[in-house]
């Protein structure tokens, strides 16, 4: 009896559960990769920009807003010639119980791509933790509280905005915060 | 059931003795041209091992993959290597070297004044330092105040001076001292700054240069 029914209705239930496992094999694994080669890489692929209201939100914070300008009264600090100050602040505002941490904040020329990072130490200014120039971390028992990321750098006379501003929170899926500055 | 004869096999067998026999309308040539024949593998069997030998002296070691790539720069001359960009500004031997603070020390030493920066990214940008004489690589002194792993900024030069305690012979002659951003510069740019250490006066002291921005 079985015999006189044609092949493909004898597999039927093996084909169909082929028809679904074989795309299904191929679809993960090329998700896998997917996965692996960019949100879970912490490369910073995904650049998240503010809107009008000047902030961003990732990684349980708000980001901004920023304010960035050259400073010409360097007077107390070790600044070399042919050289500006460009001193940026960001306010950091944690929505959780712990902040996030996250990579050293740089400064990148749009037009160049050179890149900077902030050079407390070399203007002669010691840590200060009321001046960050790295994301607070939250210490056990502590809460999160808003504060302000202060970065001084130090860019050639020839380097030139708008500059965007740059931070990587860690664990954040490849994405990052980015503003845009002209000082 | 029927073994089918290869015929192929039959047909080479076949057809050599007969060529052989056939053409030869002289003595000297179905000879000659066995002799060709049999020698044939022989030469491109060895033509092919010379061929292997010469490919095998002109490959490059497996390692080779990981050359730094080499910008040469004089005393004085500004060179840049992919992110570093710097100029060996001076070079002492001495019998002491001291960082003009807390640290002196005395032996066979080559004392490097530099300015350095980096060319595009301060990410992780440390200069690194090495002191080539003959087969001996040196590396800078971790102790005092130098500049050895001095913090690079982009495209502003910051100064100091390395220093590497050597052997009393290597003072003698050539050197060539190298510069690098980071800790590794397999497959990256590096400058390489020659000097011919037995033309220098041996000083008796060398204080380093203090650490700051470049002149």
């Amino acid at each position: 009896m079985a015999a006189q029914r044609g092949w493909w209705r004898r597999n039927a239930v093996a084909l169909v559960a082929l028809a679904a496992l074989v795309p299904a094999t191929f679809g993960g694994a090329a998700w896998w990769e997917w996965k692996y080669a960019y949100p879970d890489s912490g490369k910073p692929l995904y650049a998240v920009e503010p809107g009008k209201s000047g902030t961003v939100e990732l990684e349980g914070a708000t980001w901004g807003p920023v304010k960035a300008k050259v400073v010409t009264d360097t007077t107390g600090l070790d600044m070399p010639d042919d050289a500006q100050l460009v001193l940026v602040g960001v306010d950091v505002t944690p929505h959780q119980k712990k902040a996030p941490t996250c990579w050293t904040p740089t400064l990148i020329e749009q037009s160049t791509g050179r890149i900077w990072q902030a050079s407390r130490l070399e203007l002669g200014l010691l840590s200060n933790a009321d001046e960050p120039d790295s994301c607070v971390p939250t210490l056990e028992g502590e809460t999160a509280d808003p504060y302000q990321l202060i970065l001084p750098f130090v860019v050639p006379d020839d380097a030139d905005g708008p500059y965007w501003v740059v931070i990587e929170p860690l664990y954040a899926e490849s994405r990052f915060v980015r503003f845009t500055v002209e000082p | 059931m029927t073994v089918p004869v290869p015929p192929k096999r039959v047909g080479r067998a076949a057809s050599d003795p007969h060529t052989n026999t056939d053409a030869g309308t002289d003595a000297a040539t179905p000879r000659f041209r066995r002799t060709l024949r049999a020698s044939l593998p022989w030469a491109v069997s060895l033509a092919l091992v010379l061929i292997a030998w010469g490919i095998t002296q002109l490959q490059k070691p497996d390692d080779a993959i990981y050359d730094s790539f080499v910008t040469h720069a004089a005393i004085g001359e500004q060179a840049t290597a992919r992110n570093l960009i710097a100029t060996v500004t001076d070079v002492h031997v001495a019998r002491a070297v001291s960082d003009g603070d807390d640290w002196r020390a005395e032996g066979t030493w080559v004392v490097v004044d530099l300015d350095a920066a980096a060319a595009q990214s301060q990410t992780g940008a440390l200069l690194h330092t090495q002191l080539r004489v003959g087969e001996r690589t040196y590396t800078a002194t971790e102790r005092g105040e130098t500049g050895d792993n001095l913090g690079l900024i982009t495209g502003v030069p910051r100064q100091g001076s390395v220093a590497f305690e050597v052997a009393e012979d290597a003072i003698d002659g050539e050197a060539e001292i190298l510069l690098s951003w980071h800790d590794t510069d397999d497959a990256d740019g590096i400058i390489a700054v020659a000097v011919d250490l037995g033309e220098l006066a041996v000083e008796d002291e060398v204080v380093l240069d203090e650490i700051g921005w470049a002149d």
